[in-house]
C-alpha cells in the first residue's frame, strides 16, 4: 500500500488511513482513491476466481477446467471487443457477461455429448481459438484508439477499478460465499457422478442453471473490470489442494478463497515492484508466470483424488 | 412398498426405446433379481426406476395398502429407493463419512456393517474397488430404508468382495427393505436361489430380461439352468 509512484512513508500512510494528524490531501487521495481500490479488487478478483476454478472443475469433473481453458474468458474478451471496437453504447461487464454466458451454454452442451473430459477441454480450447480470431477480426477493423484501449485492456489489471467497482468485487464475493455454502451439499454430490448426483435428489436443470448463471456474472464481472486473466481460476483450487486435505466444498472454499487471495495480490505486487522500477510487467504475463508451472505440476503427478 | 412399472417404456430417447412397454409389480422386501445379456436394457430399466433417466413413456410409483409415493415429489422418492451402478465413483477426493453423510447419519453404519467403520477416515479414491462398491451400498442404505436398486454391482468384484456384497444386502433385506439388482453372477444366484428355497416365506423374485419383456423365472433355478437360458440367445 505505500509502493507506488507517491511515497508514504509510514505515518503519512496511517494518516490517510485513518484520517488521524494532518494527512496530506494528495496521500488521503492516492490511498483511498487508488491503493485501496486496487487492493481491494485484486483481492476479490482472486477469491472469484479461485471459486470459479473450484466450481467448474467440480462440474465438469475434471481437474483442468478453468474459466480460461473452457474459453469462457474469451468469450467475456469477444463481449467486450464487440462493445469497445465497434463503439456499441452497453456496458461491459454486460457485454462480457453475455459472451461469457454463450461460450457456457455451448460447453456445457457439448459437454453432455463427450465421453472424455480431455475431448470437452479440447473443444473448449477450439471455441477460445475461433473467438480469439474473431476478436483479431474486430481489432483489425478498429480505430487506433479503441484498439489501444482494448490492448491494454487485454494485458490484466487490477488498478483500473474505482471504490465503488472495488466494493461490488467484494459484494460479488459475498454472495458466492452464500451460494456456496447453500449448494455445498449438492457440489459434493455431484462429485460422485452425474447419475449419482440425480438419483440422490440433485435438481439438475436447477443446479446446472444456477452454476451457469453464477459462473457467467462472475467472470463477465471480473473480465469486465479486470482483463481477461489467465491461470487465477484454474490453478488456486490446486494450490489449495496441494496445502491441504480437505475436499468437501465447504471445507474447501475457505482455502480457496484464502490461496485465491494471496495469488492476486502478490501478482499484483510483483506488477508494481516492476512498475517502480519503470519496466511496467503486464498482470497476464505475472499471472502466467505463475500458473502454468502449477498446471503442469498438475500433470506431473496426476493425483488420483483431485476432486 | 412395492415398486411399480405400468406400460413403462425406457431408452434414451424416445424414437430409440430399450424395453417396454412393460407392467410388472415387484413385491416391498426380499430380493429380486434381473438376469439378461448385454444390451438388454436392464441398466436402462434400473436408472430409470432410481429417476436417474427420465421415462419415456408409462408410468412409475410406489404404493402399499394406504399410500403412493411417485418420483415427480422428488424428495420423498430419493428417501424410497436408491441406487448403486456397477462401478464406484473415481477421483472421488471426499472422505468414506463424507459420502455417508450426504445421505444420512455415517454412524447408523456401524449396526449394518461394523467393519466398514474402519474405512471412515480414508478418501473413497484411496480404496479398492471392492471396499468402494461397499461404502456405497452402505450409502445407498442411509439414503432409503424402502428399495435398493443395484446395477451389476459385482460385475468388477473378485469373488471375496462379491460374497461381501451379497451378504451385505441381506442385511438390507433383514431389515425389511426390498432390492432389486441386476447381475451376471450366477453363482450368487444360486446360492440365493437354494436360501430361497429353505426360507419359509420367500418374497423374492426372479426374471429375466429378453426381446422387450421381462419373464418370470423359477424361483429354484440351478446355475446351469439359467447359464442354458441365457446362452441360448
Amino acid at each position: 500500500m505505500r509502493l507506488g509512484e507517491v511515497p508514504m512513508d509510514g505515518s503519512g500512510w496511517w494518516d490517510a488511513l485513518l484520517g488521524t494528524g494532518t494527512p496530506s490531501s494528495l496521500h488521503t487521495t492516492v490511498l483511498w482513491e487508488v491503493r485501496i481500490p486496487r487492493a481491494l479488487t485484486a483481492l476479490a478478483a482472486g477469491v472469484l476466481l479461485g471459486w470459479l476454478g473450484m466450481l467448474l472443475q467440480t462440474w465438469f469433473r475434471n481437474p483442468l477446467a478453468g474459466p480460461g481453458v473452457l474459453g469462457i474468458t474469451s468469450g467475456g474478451s469477444l463481449g467486450v471487443a464487440l462493445a469497445v471496437l465497434t463503439g456499441v453504447t452497453m456496458p461491459t461487464w454486460i457485454a462480457a457477461s453475455a459472451g461469457c454466458l454463450v461460450v457456457l451454454l455451448m460447453i456445457a452442451g457439448a459437454a453432455k455429448r463427450f465421453a472424455s473430459p480431455v475431448t470437452t477441454l479440447v473443444f473448449g480450447l477450439m471455441v477460445s481459438y475461433a473467438v480469439g480470431s474473431a476478436v483479431t477480426l474486430l481489432q483489425a477493423s478498429a480505430s487506433a484508439e479503441s484498439l489501444q484501449t482494448f490492448t491494454f485492456w487485454g494485458m490484466g489489471t487490477f488498478g483500473k477499478s474505482t471504490m465503488w467497482q472495488a466494493g461490488s468485487m467484494v459484494a460479488l464475493v459475498l454472495i458466492c460465499a452464500l451460494w456456496l455454502v447453500r449448494r455445498s451439499g449438492w457440489l459434493d454430490t455431484w462429485t460422485l457422478g452425474e447419475d449419482m448426483a440425480r438419483t440422490m435428489g440433485v435438481p439438475q436443470a436447477q443446479f446446472q442453471g444456477e452454476l451457469l448463471l453464477l459462473s457467467g456474472v462472475v467472470v463477465g464481472w471480473v473480465t469486465s473490470l479486470c482483463g481477461p486473466l489467465a491461470f487465477l481460476g484454474l490453478a488456486t483450487p490446486h494450490v489449495h489442494r496441494f496445502f491441504s486435505k480437505a475436499r468437501s466444498h465447504r471445507a474447501m472454499m475457505g482455502g480457496v478463497a484464502m490461496w485465491g487471495g494471496i495469488l492476486g495480490l502478490l501478482a499484483d505486487g510483483v506488477v508494481r515492484v516492476t512498475d517502480a522500477v519503470a519496466s511496467h510487467w503486464p498482470l497476464n504475463a505475472v499471472l502466467a508466470l505463475f500458473g502454468a508451472p502449477v498446471v503442469l505440476a498438475v500433470l506431473w503427478k496426476r493425483t488420483h483424488d483431485w476432486s | 412398498m412395492n415398486l411399480n412399472a405400468v406400460n413403462l417404456v425406457v431408452g434414451h430417447s424416445r424414437t430409440n426405446a430399450l424395453l417396454g412397454p412393460l407392467t410388472h409389480v415387484w413385491k416391498a422386501g426380499g430380493m429380486h433379481l434381473l438376469l439378461g445379456g448385454n444390451g438388454a436394457g436392464k441398466s436402462t430399466l434400473l436408472r430409470t426406476l432410481a429417476n436417474a433417466l427420465p421415462a419415456q413413456s408409462g408410468d412409475i410409483s410406489m404404493s402399499n395398502d394406504d399410500q403412493g409415493i411417485r418420483p415427480e415429489d422428488r424428495s420423498t422418492w430419493t428417501k424410497s429407493i436408491a441406487f448403486v451402478s456397477s462401478r464406484p465413483p473415481h477421483q472421488v477426493g471426499l472422505t468414506v463419512e463424507e459420502v455417508w453423510a450426504l445421505s444420512g447419519h455415517p454412524e447408523e453404519v456401524r449396526a449394518w456393517h461394523p467393519d466398514l467403520m474402519d474405512l471412515a477416515k480414508s478418501r473413497l479414491s484411496e480404496l479398492s474397488d471392492g471396499q468402494a462398491q461397499q461404502v456405497m451400498v452402505a450409502r445407498a442404505m442411509l439414503q432409503s430404508n424402502r428399495w435398493l436398486v443395484l446395477d451389476e454391482p459385482t460385475a468388477f468384484l473378485d469373488v471375496q468382495a462379491q460374497r461381501r456384497l451379497w451378504s451385505m444386502l441381506d442385511v438390507h433385506v433383514e431389515r425389511g427393505g426390498g432390492v432389486l439388482m441386476a447381475t451376471h453372477d450366477l453363482w450368487g444366484v444360486e446360492r440365493w436361489s437354494q436360501a430361497q428355497s429353505e426360507a419359509t416365506l420367500a418374497k423374492g423374485s426372479l426374471a429375466l430380461i429378453r426381446g422387450g419383456e421381462i419373464h418370470e423365472l423359477p424361483l429354484h433355478s440351478s446355475k446351469e439352468d439359467l447359464s442354458e437360458l441365457l446362452a441360448t440367445g
